[in-house]
Parts: structure tokens; sequence; C-alpha cells
């Protein structure tokens, strides 16, 4: 687990990296960015594939699933 | 379909002045969090202990639920919300996640209290501030270049809270009956991370601009789905229903304890966003000493014990304390708060919130548009849920118990002046954004 969130450590810097330079070099944004449409409202499936994307999304989703488990037991 | 790409900046500077109104205003949050988290847990032991747990979380849930519905509705209106919801969509769904582990939390917790006792599982589960550092550092740059002065009163005030809890666990095998010990602990610890992980979302929220009281209405739907879930998965609907008809004398003592824990929860999550997670959840932790005040001066626990579980207790309780202090004490500077900001960049950058969004609310002001209309929404929901603790107050028992009323009516009065007190100087720096 913990050179699972290591890597994905060094993944956020990266993109903290690119997105810093790429505002730098004044480009709108970068691919991860969320696609709005001209009115500005959010596409559904860019939504959901943006979350599932993000490890902060299944950090506390596991954290969760595993806390149900110890709930099971104490039952 | 046509796409345009979010363009996200917050890379302007907060002016000094204002972030140190901020910062202090976010300690004084998290000081009030903790008193009305601590005093949340008092009406829990006026529950009959025959009710299972699950059943004692649900119905704090219902009051949960009412309350987070009704107190945004009364402080800004609904349409503040959905003015929210339209700027950070993808906000909804991490206040969902996080609404579902806090009901799993909190069902621990009351497996803890039964087992080890309100001032045992209190500390225990409070370690969750120290998972609060971690995620906070990990992942959203708080205390990169604090300095070595804050990272020593970070380290140093986890070391201590580690070692308080440490003490505790060690009372908790003396107190506890046989055998039960060693599950309360597991209970009061599995509350602690669930809850540790839950400042994920909070934290990814506040950054992203995102209103307290907005993402409290999402969260709640979470917590009342899980519980509801949890209650039918594990009793079966018919016995679960038998169960509260029999305990309805009760439910307005247990809603009332959802109640209080929202309005706890509340400053908590102001104190999250404006001195951050691995701050501001040390300093709401201190409802650890409040929830061991109410525990010994009004519900006489600990009497008869030795005077080695008092010392246990006591020195735990005193080091947690200490230790919270100093963390809080290590605010954040400018360069830090800089590092604050390229992370909220990069979520607005992520999920293409707009610059100015994330912003405004990061320096606690009102972004443009983002009204405060009341509807007719408002009022229906305000008196309902008054008309719901109302008539449960009908027809509530007060149970027969030893316990000291004037301590519990000194400790109230203490609640109400720091909540008033901070409610406005909230509302006079924020607007409560």
């Amino acid at each position: 687990m913990s050179a699972y969130i290591l890597c994905e450590r060094q993944s956020l810097d990266r993109l903290l990296r690119n997105e810093w330079q790429g505002r730098k070099r004044a480009r709108p944004s970068n691919g991860a960015a969320m696609a709005k449409d001209e009115t500005g409202s959010v596409e559904s499936a860019s939504l959901i594939r943006i979350i599932a994307t993000d490890i902060h999304f299944w950090i506390p989703l596991l954290v969760l699933v595993a806390g149900l488990v110890l709930l099971h037991e104490l039952r | 379909m046509n796409t345009v790409a979010a363009v996200t900046t917050v890379e302007s500077r907060m002016p000094a002045g204002r972030l140190r109104k901020l910062q202090t205003l976010g300690i004084f949050c998290g000081v009030v969090a903790g008193a009305w988290l601590g005093g949340a847990e008092a009406p829990i032991k006026m529950v009959n202990p025959d009710v299972s747990p699950i059943t004692v979380s649900l119905i704090m849930v219902f009051g949960v639920f009412l309350a987070r519905w009704s107190v945004p509705a009364l402080v800004r209106g609904t349409s503040s919300v959905r003015y929210d919801v339209s700027q950070a969509p993808h906000l909804v769904v991490w206040a969902v996640l996080a609404g579902c582990m806090w009901a799993a939390a909190n069902t621990l917790t009351i497996y803890a209290i039964r087992k080890v006792g309100l001032s045992i599982a209190f500390p225990l589960w409070n370690a969750n501030s120290l998972l609060g550092i971690f995620w906070g550092f990990l992942l959203f740059n708080e205390l990169h270049h604090a300095g070595w002065k804050r990272w020593l009163g970070v380290l140093g005030g986890a070391a201590a809270m580690f070692a308080g809890a440490t003490l505790l666990a060690f009372a908790s095998s003396s107190q506890a009956a046989p055998g039960k010990g060693m599950l309360g602990v597991t209970a009061a610890l599995g509350a602690g991370v669930l809850w540790g992980t839950m400042y994920i979302p909070y934290r990814k929220a506040y950054l992203t601009g995102m209103n307290p009281l907005s993402f409290l209405t999402f969260f709640t739907v979470g917590e009342l789905v899980t519980m509801i879930a949890l209650a039918v998965g594990y009793k079966g609907a018919a016995p679960l229903w038998q169960e509260l008809m029999s305990a309805r004398s009760m439910l307005f003592w247990l809603m009332l304890g959802g109640f209080v824990w929202v309005i706890g929860d509340l400053f908590q999550q102001y104190a999250a966003k404006y001195v951050g997670i691995s701050r501001g959840i040390p300093l709401s932790n201190t409802n650890q000493l409040w929830g061991l005040l109410w525990g010994i001066l009004v519900f006489h626990e600990l009497q008869g014990g030795n005077r080695t579980i008092y010392s246990q207790v006591i020195g735990g309780s005193v080091l947690m304390g200490l230790g919270a202090l100093a963390i809080a004490l290590s605010s954040a500077s400018e360069r830090e708060h800089s590092s604050w900001r390229d992370a909220a960049e990069r979520e607005g950058q992520r999920y293409g919130v707009e610059g100015g969004y994330v912003r405004a609310g990061m320096e606690g002001r009102e972004f443009e548009g983002g009204g405060k209309r009341r509807t007719l929404i408002d009022g229906i929901l305000i008196a309902g849920t008054t008309a719901v603790f109302v008539l449960l107050a009908a027809v509530a028992r007060v149970p027969r118990m030893d316990m000291h009323l004037t301590w519990a009516a000194a400790l109230a009065a203490a609640m109400l002046v720091l909540l008033v007190s901070c409610g406005i100087t909230l509302w006079r720096t924020t607007g409560f954004r």
C-alpha cells in the first residue's frame, strides 16, 4: 500500500509540474481537465472518467469497504 | 459535442492580513467544533443499553440528516447549495462517499462506547487526526515549505497524541469486561481510520472552493443511505421497525445527539477549510477533552477505579490535548499557503472548476453570482425539522440515571457561548462562505 501511494504521489507531482509549466506557457489546460460543453455544463461521462482515474477517490473507498467488514465482524 | 477546456488559475496571492484573519478564524472554529462534537456524545449515554448499536446509529443519522438540510437552509438558503453544485458537480460524489464513511465510523463508535466507555473510546478514535496530517501532507501539499519549527510542532504534537492514545488503550483493558476491551479498542481505532480518511473528500471540496454548508447537504445523503442499508441488512426491516417503535421514547435524545454533532461538524468543516486538515482536525479533536468532562462530571464515569486508571486516563488525555495544541499553533506560513494554492489549482484544472470560484472559496468571500436568495423550500425544511423535534420531544422520556444536572447545564452553557461568538465571527469575516 505504501509503495502504491508513493507511486501515486510521484504521478501527482508530475501532474503538478506539468500544470505549472502549462500555465507558464499560457496553455489553456492539460489533457486531464474536465471537459465542459458550450454552456459550461460538465459532461457526465467525462465526470465519471476523471473521478475513476483519481487516486483520491480509491483510497477512501477502500477504507470504507474495510470499515464495513470490521462492522460485520463486530456484529 | 463541442468542448472547451476549462481555464483555472488561483495564482494571485491573498493579502497577508486576510490570511492571518482566516487562520485565526479557522483555529476558533476548530475549538468550537471540539466542544460541540464532544457534547454530542452525551445524549447517547441516556439511552437504554438494550437498543442495538445499529439502531442507535440509524436514529442519530436521521437527526443528522434533518440538521444537515435545515441548518444550511437557515444560514444561507438552498439556492446557494444549488449554485455551488453547478460550479463543482463532481463534489457531490465526494460528499456522498464521505457521508458513507461517517455512518460506518459512527456505528463503530457506538460499539466502542458500549465496550470500553466514553472516556476511553474517545481518544482512541481521535487518533484520526494523525491520519489527517498524513493525508494532508501526501495529497494536498499541507506542511510543504512549512519550515522546521512548524514541522516540529506538528510531528511533536502527533507523537504526544499517539502516546496519549496508547496510555488510554492500556487503561481500557482494566475498565472493560473481560474479552470486550480488545473489541472496543478495535472498533474505536477502526472509526478513527474511517474518519481520518474521510478528510480526503473534505479537503478536496474546500480546496476547490465549495461551501461547507453545501458539501454537508450531499454528505448526509451518503450517511442516511449507508445507515439504512446497514440497519436493514443486519436486522431485517420488520425487527428494525419494531425496535424503533419500542425505542420511541428515546428517539428525541438520539436525534438531538445527531443535531448537536452536526453543529460541531459544521465548525470542523470551516476549520478544515481555513487551516487545512493537518491543523483543523487535531484542533477539533479536543472534543476528547469535552467528552472526558461530560463523562466524569455529568455521568460519573470512572467512579470506583483505582489511582492507576485515573492517572492513565487523565495523563493520556492531557498529553493528547497538548499534542493537539502544538499542532494547532504551527499555523501555515505564506510559503506553505502558496503550496495549498498549487494543490487547489491542480484540483481546479482536473475537474474544470472556474479559477475565480476556487480563489473566492480559499479567501472566504462571495463569488460573483453566488446568490443567497431564500425560497419556499427553505421555510418548509426549517419548519418541518422543528415540527419533528417538537413531536419527538413530546413523547420523550427522561431516563432514570445518575446525572449531575448542574454540571450538565454549565457545560451546555459554555457550548452555547462558543457557538454564538464563533458564529458571529464567521458571519462577519466570511458570510459563512
